[in-house]
């Protein structure tokens, strides 16, 4: 396909320094109306820094930014003008307000005059040409991470008519179907004359559906591909992890031990949990996991995950059932007395549950049951560093130094440390609610062979995702959150994502 | 990187030092518009405060009372709660305290005697401040409120002990308590000033070691940096809460019990009257750090003590130092604003 005139938006040697790190160093790169460009990196590769500088969030040290071939000092109400909109990669949204209310807010006053009932009609239309469902009644601290980046897209769209949409890991909460849809909805987008700017972990979607493939690594564009000139999955893997060419990939494969003694390490019977509005959005709901064995959860993000992980971890009493761990029950005891059962739980969303401001790394450890040797009143906390730095699972997961204070850290590095002292433990339980969201290629593998090593050594490990592929990759068994309630438990050899996907479907349909 | 960190905090003293020679320099120009002369206002208030052992005393005695409600206060925010009660566990120190003085220890040797007075007071102010406490935990209601109420509360039950069982015979039918017995007195350190200085900085030291040294410390931090992340840790936050509640109430009511024992002798309905609202004030200029709300304090003493002369020497109004006193607040604060209290 040739390029017609000139691009959307160029950047010209586009740089960018924080004190002495540079983050973007002298990237030039095009944008065409009607071409899918995606950007593939490492976590830190400067991705994100990058689309920022498009949309008038960070200024650059040096270099320039062209909107129809004419220089732009570039701000996000510039950005809005020029139909540029960002879908960003953590949600702009106030959770005490409803869709509705937080999409009109962030519309222009001429928009506003439609008035309450045109505005809603509008995001009606929206969401069924490009079957993007929301509710525009919903309170957002009311919806899981999914269904916040539905609103947040639709929000973007209609800011104005866009010209470039850019999008920041859209479909790393999205249903294998949801996902399938996104990219449906951004080749409309394309048919549409509009430029999509692309970020995303996910190589296969990347090929799917890309135009161009820029790689970004270190701040700088290691190469830029036409679709002409032909994909090829393993170089670019090669490309985004650094390797060189003719070197042979860094993945090992992981190998799974076969478990001798297998007994129920969690069981979960006949459990009825409530959702925040005290419906029950879990009825009859059944589990065992065994020691040495991977539970793959899935379902369509909202149908009760968050919830069943919180109740099996104590944050929320259930209505109904038992919860038993290694035999013995645990219905009515304490998130503490399960930490110190030996269950470890990974959370959602980290920042929200995890990260507490102004305190470092390494005290973010004994918050999930890392005990210190007593010294005094307090924790030995020079021996707990010591002990930290030279652990595997901290080094082999590259978490960044232990006295940096986490609320600084990207959300990929926060996810790092998170996983670090959850492995530590050795737990007897693992609660893993999507591990590996938000972190690069390698790091997402080093994290797969973590979870395979600790099944090995008699973990039980229950799996939270909206990853097909990872389910099915990573679990010995498969149930999915349907209809209220848990499936029994498939063998992932016998039984296709496909097959998956209708039994989730088959959970949607009674609502 | 230690120089850096250094320099960090000289500068923050320095801005902090600098923001309340704004404040006298905007309290200057109130003065000149009521025809008063600055400066020498100031040097009145300096002189007689600070140049004779009156008025150091002075000082010092009415630091006292602030160093250990700002101390209190700071407990509570540190477990992430906005209370305002210390007032009212203050009030209720001292009423435990004179009642316990007045009817159970009259006849007690000093020692003993203000060991237990001691105990009673902190139990009167852990009490009231425990309701407070299981108010936020147990119904989910705002402290800041509950503390606020409960604080007028406290005011109308001094008032009724004091009108009631507590009203001395001889006091020609004033409303006030009997005199405490002088063997329940604090000893003095010098002139009139007692050891419940020493003890209020005990406190600050106690307290500065528990929140930074200890375990219980640590969980508190974690309560008031992310209570989510605290449940997520096992942590139970209504615990930490309602502790934090009541160890503000204890201390506040220690404070009763000094200035019961120390200063004032008997209790009157206005006794130590808006001095909770102060220690609050000195807690949130020093960013509820315990160390820095000794510095607070002695600044609102000394607002408080050497106020008076503006009175009578330079003929302004009596509430020229509430003025001071905001000002010199409000430009802290401004100075703090978006800070978070470390």
């Amino acid at each position: 396909m040739a390029r017609k005139y000139f691009p959307f938006l160029e950047t010209v040697d586009l740089t960018i320094k924080f004190k002495d790190f540079v983050a973007n160093d002298a990237v030039s790169l095009q944008f065409y109306k009607g071409f899918i460009h995606s950007i593939v990196g490492e976590n830190g590769a400067g991705k994100s820094t990058l689309m920022k500088m498009l949309y008038g969030v960070y200024h650059p040290t040096s270099g320039k930014i062209k909107v129809d071939n004419q220089v732009v000092e570039m701000t996000p109400t510039i950005a809005m003008e020029k139909g540029i909109g960002m879908v960003f990669q953590d949600f702009r949204l106030i959770p005490a307000f409803t869709a509705l209310e937080n999409i009109m807010m962030a519309l222009p006053k001429s928009k506003l005059k439609l008035g309450r009932a045109e505005i809603c009609k509008e995001i009606k239309e929206i969401s069924e040409k490009y079957k993007i469902a929301i509710d525009p009644d919903m309170y957002v601290w009311e919806m899981d991470l999914g269904q916040r980046q539905r609103v947040e897209i639709i929000k973007v769209m209609m800011m104005g008519k866009p010209e470039l949409l850019i999008f920041d890991e859209p479909t790393s909460v999205l249903t294998v179907h949801e996902a399938q849809a996104f990219l449906e909805m951004l080749v409309e987008l394309k048919n549409n004359n509009i430029a999509v700017a692309l970020i995303t972990h996910k190589l296969n979607e990347v090929l799917a559906v890309s135009d161009t493939i820029s790689v970004l690594r270190h701040g700088k564009v290691k190469c830029t591909i036409e679709k002409e000139e032909g994909f090829d999955k393993e170089k670019l893997v090669g490309l985004i992890m650094g390797v060189e060419e003719g070197e042979k990939n860094t993945v090992k494969s992981f190998d799974r031990l076969e478990i001798k003694e297998v007994h129920p390490m969690l069981e979960c019977k006949d459990m009825r949990i409530k959702d925040e509005h005290g419906r029950s959005i879990l009825k009859h709901a059944s589990l065992t996991v065994n020691s040495g064995e991977i539970v793959g959860v899935a379902g369509i993000s909202g149908r009760g995950q968050r919830e069943l992980l919180e109740s099996i971890f104590g944050l929320k009493d259930i209505a109904e059932g038992t919860i038993k761990i290694d035999s013995v029950d645990f219905t009515d005891k304490e998130t503490i007395d399960r930490i110190n059962s030996g269950m470890s739980f990974i959370s959602e969303d980290p920042k929200r549950d995890n990260v507490v401001e102004g305190m470092e790394i390494r005290d973010h450890f004994v918050l999930a049951g890392v005990t210190p040797d007593s010294k005094g009143l307090d924790y030995d906390w020079k021996k707990l560093q010591q002990n930290l730095e030279s652990e595997d699972y901290v080094k082999d997961l590259g978490v960044p130094q232990l006295n940096r204070q986490m609320s600084t850290l990207s959300g990929g590095n926060i996810q790092r440390a998170v996983l670090a002292r959850a492995a530590i433990r050795r737990p007897k339980v693992l609660l893993a609610s999507y591990p590996i969201r938000g972190l690069d290629i390698g790091t997402a593998q080093t994290v797969h062979r973590i979870l395979i090593q600790l099944r090995n050594q008699g973990s039980a490990i229950l799996l939270v995702s909206e990853d097909m592929d990872e389910i099915f990759e990573m679990s010995d068994s498969i149930v999915v959150l349907s209809n209220n309630s848990i499936t029994e438990k498939f063998d992932p050899k016998k039984i296709t994502p496909y097959e998956i996907g209708e039994l989730m479907i088959g959970g949607a349909k009674d609502e | 990187m230690s120089r850096l960190k250094n320099n960090k905090s000289l500068m923050q003293a320095l801005s902090w030092i600098g923001m309340i020679i704004i404040a006298f320099i905007i309290f200057g120009i109130f003065l000149l518009m009521q025809g008063a002369n600055p400066l020498e206002a100031y040097k009145n208030m300096f002189e007689s405060t600070l140049t004779n052992q009156i008025g150091i005393s002075k000082l010092i005695l009415k630091s006292v009372p602030f160093i250990l409600l700002a101390v209190a206060t700071s407990i509570s925010t540190r477990a992430g709660l906005v209370n305002v009660g210390v007032e009212g566990q203050l009030m209720i120190g001292m009423l435990f305290t004179i009642t316990a003085a007045n009817f159970l220890f009259t006849s007690l040797p000093t020692v003993l005697g203000l060991i237990l007075l001691a105990i009673v007071g902190m139990l009167g102010g852990a009490l009231y401040g425990g309701v407070a406490g299981l108010f936020r935990v147990k119904a989910n209601m705002n402290e800041t409120i509950t503390t606020v109420v409960m604080n007028y509360i406290s005011y109308f039950i001094v008032s009724l002990a004091v009108y009631g069982y507590l009203r001395d015979p001889e006091g020609f039918n004033w409303p006030m308590s009997t005199q405490i017995s002088d063997s329940l007195t604090l000893p003095k350190l010098f002139g009139t000033v007692n050891i419940g200085i020493i003890i209020a900085l005990l406190v600050v030291a106690l307290v500065w070691y528990f929140i930074n040294k200890t375990k219980t410390g640590f969980k508190m931090k974690v309560v008031c940096g992310n209570p989510n992340a605290a449940k997520n840790a096992g942590i139970n936050v209504n615990k930490v809460r309602f502790f934090a509640m009541v160890a503000t109430g204890a201390i506040a009511g220690l404070a009763g019990m000094i200035e019961i024992c120390g200063v004032e002798g008997r209790l009157r309905t206005t006794t130590c009257q808006d001095y909770g609202y102060l220690g609050f004030l000195a807690a949130w200029m020093a960013w509820n750090n315990p160390v820095l709300s000794v510095a607070t304090a002695v600044i609102i003493s000394f607002l408080s003590v050497s106020g008076n002369v503006l009175e009578f020497k330079n003929n302004l109004p009596a509430s020229s130092t509430q003025i001071l006193m905001s000002i010199v607040l409000l430009a802290i604060m401004w100075r703090g604003k978006g800070r978070k209290e470390s």
